[in-house]
């Protein structure tokens, strides 16, 4: 019986070549688009904490004088510390006169730091005390394209130094580049100190790995409030490692319910297949029977069948993945990639598992079916009748004078009711996913619109360093600035939750926050929540927290939330006066500045430095992250996988039909339709198939657009409500695409029936 | 052979398989039939009968030779243009009756009328008036599927007769008909030819064949014998 069994198998996928690798092609493409989505999900956090743990990482940085330092390195929680090392600001001028945003410059010796280690990517170490060498963090090296052997001029205070790149080395101290813009580079002791040999626009830093590793939060401020303003800022492992994999969890997250749109598609498309082989093979089976398969085998022969092509498609398919996935990954995981493309086992075995579970789960239906057929009726009369209730769209085309072509068109499409329903449904997901993409490309052009989306509602930041505030405040008074407010940080908590407190002063009620629900705090009782913290604390507007911030207790009142997407949004708002309640002498801190509409920020930067006499440090406001942009990439590659699937399986059912229907297309030759007659009326069926899918398809994905953006929103600190629907102009020329596209396969695919000869399809019943 | 003939093949030969030229389905067929003729055409299976009745209606061409309908010259046409031909001048009739499944019967006989360029009220009046005729005007809303196979061929009739063509072509009508149904169908080509039909039928049924007034007898590809059975009665 097995035999029998394979024999049959094997005799019917040789002679079907067309639907089999139309199924092989879409359970491979399923697969692959499953690899790549897992591998990348599991990828960049596993490959984080093997870093971290291989650097033996620092729990905390620590910021601030070198004196204080020493002191904190002696805090009882400390078990291990590097540093201090000096640090100083410097800028890269590299060959060809390309010149970086402000970099760290820390000074480092002739052996890598014991806490903290930077891994090495490329090149080596520096030399002991060699002058004239340099290592390059591996993220701005990645972004700056820089390699080892290149030489860079680095400007500081002092007088320039020239050094060659011996190395680039992976540091975990903050997130990557230009995500976190404090880039890094390691270059002698002496060098950095010639850098700034004032010692006024750097600082130096501490590494320190603690007994507990998850109390860092605590700490932190005990650090604060025991040193003061010998510390002035601290970077912890938890933050850091959560601003570095925070888009790559958004982005999994959304990509993998993205990435259902997929299997949605190829379940149905399985479905649609296997039943339409089943119709085909009506009389066959029929015949089957009368040899001796009993219905078991027979629904067993049609799953074995489909499983052991589904089976080929997914192996092929995973491993396609597999290969891709290092193409579509983020920076995070590139920045992280030590050692090659790693091709993770699990997750190409997770991929087939769960190819196959849909692929069963779609075979099982018709598989019975099959089993079921009443043998004399198959032998006899085929599938059977097909559906001819009279249709109403057939009968309004031939009312409205559209021609018999059109009318035997749509016809056609209610010939066979539940293949129409399933490839119009293959169709829709198609449609869904290019109208969640559209949408997602316009809420991220909104985002770049208006930056107070992420939380930077400004164009440039001004350290006033040693110059007077007054003079700051005179000079900003001087240029074409709307705006402009403060403020300062400091880590506060409530309970467990550790986060920034950031305290406003200047312009606050103007500062252009996007406050999204309640108002901008007003007074020292009152904050404005970053949408992280709140679903963090679980708090709503209007619930009052007790915040510890700066050794004291701060009870606010929370007046509202706005989109932030630094920490995740994890970031509290006060005004100044709130913070002084605890910390009567803190400082207003930097200078947040919002330019007049048309303002050049590089020349209003220009004017501020010369103003201040170089004592002023400016910087521009971030740019939105290239994340967005492999997003996007992420997005498009999937949108044309589904829209591939969609459109092949219209294809495969048109050319089904047609199969079926040969006869009929005899017959119609017959009557007198001409070739292009004929092309027309199929045309005219797969074109109402794709209108169907457009006219279910648009709504469904404007819904599901904004649920997965409101997901993102919820997850990035940017908070629900902030997605755009996609344009209807370009929601209108998607379905005219998809539409042709129906049209003009279903006309080419008819076109080729139409020429086949006429007589022997009519003589044969 | 009259020059005024309806239906004209001149040295006809066909070969299916071009891979195989040397196997010929018809192998020179000189035939003509006058308007208002019945001709009958029997032989064994695979003698070709099927295949020339094919070339008179343009839904084939002839490997060579000629094929003329009306005057006109069919086997030259480009397929659009045999369609067109088809449309006007020739009603099919075959064994397997061919109806559309997924159309109703009226859709059935009104589909070549539309084509025809009809409109759709004379197309349903002439469909109301044919299937009323042809005695199955009550299944007029119902699937062919559902109807007796008398009752197909009747509806395939009247789609044939649709556009009144100048032939009927029918391709063993009766094949799949009990004797009862046979006669019907007989008896309604019958009468529609002593109204001035010209009909061409295919048959291995002798008495179908029969029942025209010229038998022509067909192997291998060629004609055997052509008479008019009915002459010496007629003619006495």
């Amino acid at each position: 019986m097995r035999r029998a069994l394979w024999r049959t198998v094997a005799g019917d996928l040789r002679r079907r070549k067309l639907s089999t690798l139309l199924l092989l092609l879409v359970v491979a493409i399923a697969a692959a688009g499953i690899t790549a989505g897992l591998a990348q999900q599991q990828d960049a956090a596993q490959r984080w904490d093997a870093a971290f743990e291989e650097a033996n990482g620092a729990h905390v940085a620590v910021f601030g004088d070198a004196a204080t330092l020493r002191r904190v390195a002696g805090h009882e929680d400390v078990v291990e510390s590097s540093g201090p090392y000096p640090v100083a600001e410097v800028r890269l001028v590299q060959e060809g006169g390309r010149r970086t945003d402000d970099v760290d410059a820390r000074g480092a010796g002739g052996t890598r730091p014991a806490v903290g280690t930077p891994l090495l990517f490329h090149g080596r170490w520096l030399a002991g005390g060699a002058a004239g060498e340099v290592v390059v963090e591996r993220s701005l090296a990645l972004e700056l394209g820089v390699e080892v052997g290149d030489v860079l001029t680095i400007e500081g205070h002092g007088a320039p130094v020239t050094a060659t790149v011996v190395g680039t080395a992976l540091d975990l101290l903050d997130c990557f580049y230009p995500e976190c813009d404090s880039a890094t580079v390691w270059l002698p002791e002496p060098a950095v100190v010639a850098l700034d040999p004032s010692g006024r626009f750097g600082t130096s830093s501490l590494l320190v790995r603690l007994a507990d590793p998850d109390a860092v939060g605590a700490f932190e401020r005990d650090v604060q409030a025991r040193y003061g303003t010998g510390v002035t800022h601290v970077l912890d492992w938890q933050d850091t490692r959560g601003d570095a994999l925070a888009i790559n969890q958004f982005f999994a997250a959304f990509l993998a319910s993205f990435g259902v749109f997929l299997l949605l598609a190829a379940g149905l498309v399985v479905l649609s297949s296997v039943s339409g082989r089943v119709v085909a093979r009506y009389r066959e089976i029929g015949m089957l029977k009368a040899v001796g398969f009993t219905p078991r085998s027979l629904t067993l022969l049609v799953l074995a069948e489909h499983l052991t092509v589904a089976a080929a498609g997914a192996v092929a398919g995973a491993f396609a993945g597999g290969f891709l996935a290092p193409l579509v990954q983020l920076r995070v995981a590139e920045v992280l990639e030590r050692g090659g493309a790693t091709f993770p086992p699990g997750v190409l075995v997770l991929a087939v598992v769960v190819v196959l579970v849909i692929v069963t789960t779609a075979t099982v239906v018709p598989a019975w079916r099959a089993g079921r057929v009443p043998a004399s009726q198959a032998i006899a009369r085929g599938a059977g009748p097909v559906s001819t209730k009279p249709s109403r769209l057939a009968r309004a085309s031939t009312r409205m004078h559209l021609g018999p072509a059109v009318a035997v068109g749509l016809k056609d499409g209610g010939a066979r009711p539940l293949r129409t329903t399933l490839t119009v449904l293959t169709l829709a997901v198609t449609v869904v996913a290019i109208v969640v993409t559209l949408g997602f490309d316009r809420t991220v052009a909104r985002i770049a619109d208006d930056p107070a989306l992420v939380g930077d509602p400004y164009d440039l930041v001004v350290e006033p360093g040693e110059a007077p505030r007054a003079e700051v405040e005179a000079a900003l008074a001087a240029q074409p600035v709307a705006t402009w407010f403060t403020a300062t940080s400091r880590r506060g908590a409530v309970g467990d939750a550790n986060f920034q407190v950031r305290a406003l002063a200047g312009d606050v009620a103007g500062s252009g926050f996007a406050v999204r629900e309640g108002r901008m705090m007003e007074g020292g009782g009152e904050a404005l929540a970053g949408y992280g913290l709140l679903r963090r604390l679980g708090a709503r507007v209007g619930d009052t927290v007790a915040v510890e911030v700066s050794g004291g207790r701060l009870d606010l009142r929370i007046a509202g939330w706005y989109s932030e997407s630094e920490d995740s949004g994890e970031i509290l708002q006060v005004r100044l006066e709130a913070l002084r309640r605890v910390e009567p002498g803190a400082g207003p801190g930097a200078y947040y500045v919002r330019l007049d509409g048309g303002a050049d920020p590089e020349a209003v930067k220009a004017a501020l430095v010369s103003a201040s006499g170089g004592r002023a440090v400016v910087g521009l406001a971030g740019e939105i992250p290239d994340e967005f942009d492999a997003f996007k990439v992420a997005f498009y590659a999937i949108t044309v996988l589904v829209l591939a699937i969609g459109v092949v399986n219209l294809v495969a059912t048109t050319v089904l039909g047609i199969r079926e229907r040969a006869r009929d297309i005899g017959i119609l030759k017959t009557v007198g339709f001409t070739p292009r007659q004929l092309a027309a009326s199929v045309a005219t069926g797969s074109a109402a198939t794709a209108v169907a899918a457009v006219a279910l398809g648009v709504p469904a994905g404007l819904v599901a657009g904004n649920l997965m953006l409101d997901a993102v929103g919820r997850g990035s600190g940017i908070g629900p409500g902030f997605g755009r629907p996609a344009a209807l102009v370009s929601v209108a020329l998607a379905g005219a695409v998809i539409v042709a596209l129906g049209a003009g396969l279903g006309a080419l695919v008819a076109r080729r029936a139409a020429r086949a000869p006429v007589a022997e399809v009519l003589r044969a019943e | 052979m009259s020059m005024g003939a309806l239906l004209r093949s001149v040295g006809v030969t066909k070969a299916y398989d071009p891979s195989r030229p040397a196997v010929l389905a018809l192998r020179g067929v000189d035939l003509a039939v006058e308007a208002g003729e019945m001709v009958a055409i029997m032989g064994p299976s695979g003698c070709g009968k099927s295949t020339l009745l094919h070339l008179f209606g343009g839904l084939d061409v002839p490997t060579t030779g000629q094929v003329f309908l009306g005057g006109e010259r069919v086997d030259i046409l480009s397929e659009a243009r045999r369609a067109v031909l088809r449309r006007r001048h020739v009603g099919y009739v075959f064994q397997f009756f061919n109806l559309i499944a997924n159309l109703s019967v009226a859709d059935n006989v009104e589909l070549p009328m539309l084509l025809a360029g009809r409109r759709p009220e004379d197309a349903r009046r002439r469909r109301e008036h044919l299937l009323e005729r042809l005695g199955v005007a009550a299944y007029a809303s119902r699937s062919p599927v559902e109807l007796s196979g008398g009752e197909q061929q009747r509806v395939a009739l009247a789609r044939a007769l649709a556009n009144d063509p100048s032939v009927l072509l029918a391709d063993e009508p009766t094949g799949n008909l009990d004797s009862e149904a046979t006669s019907e169908v007989l008896d309604l080509l019958g009468e529609y030819h002593r109204a001035g039909q010209t009909i061409v039928l295919v048959t291995h049924d002798p008495r179908v064949g029969a029942s025209g007034d010229r038998l022509v007898m067909m192997q291998d590809g060629r004609v055997r014998s052509d008479a008019r059975p009915g002459a010496f009665a007629q003619g006495a």
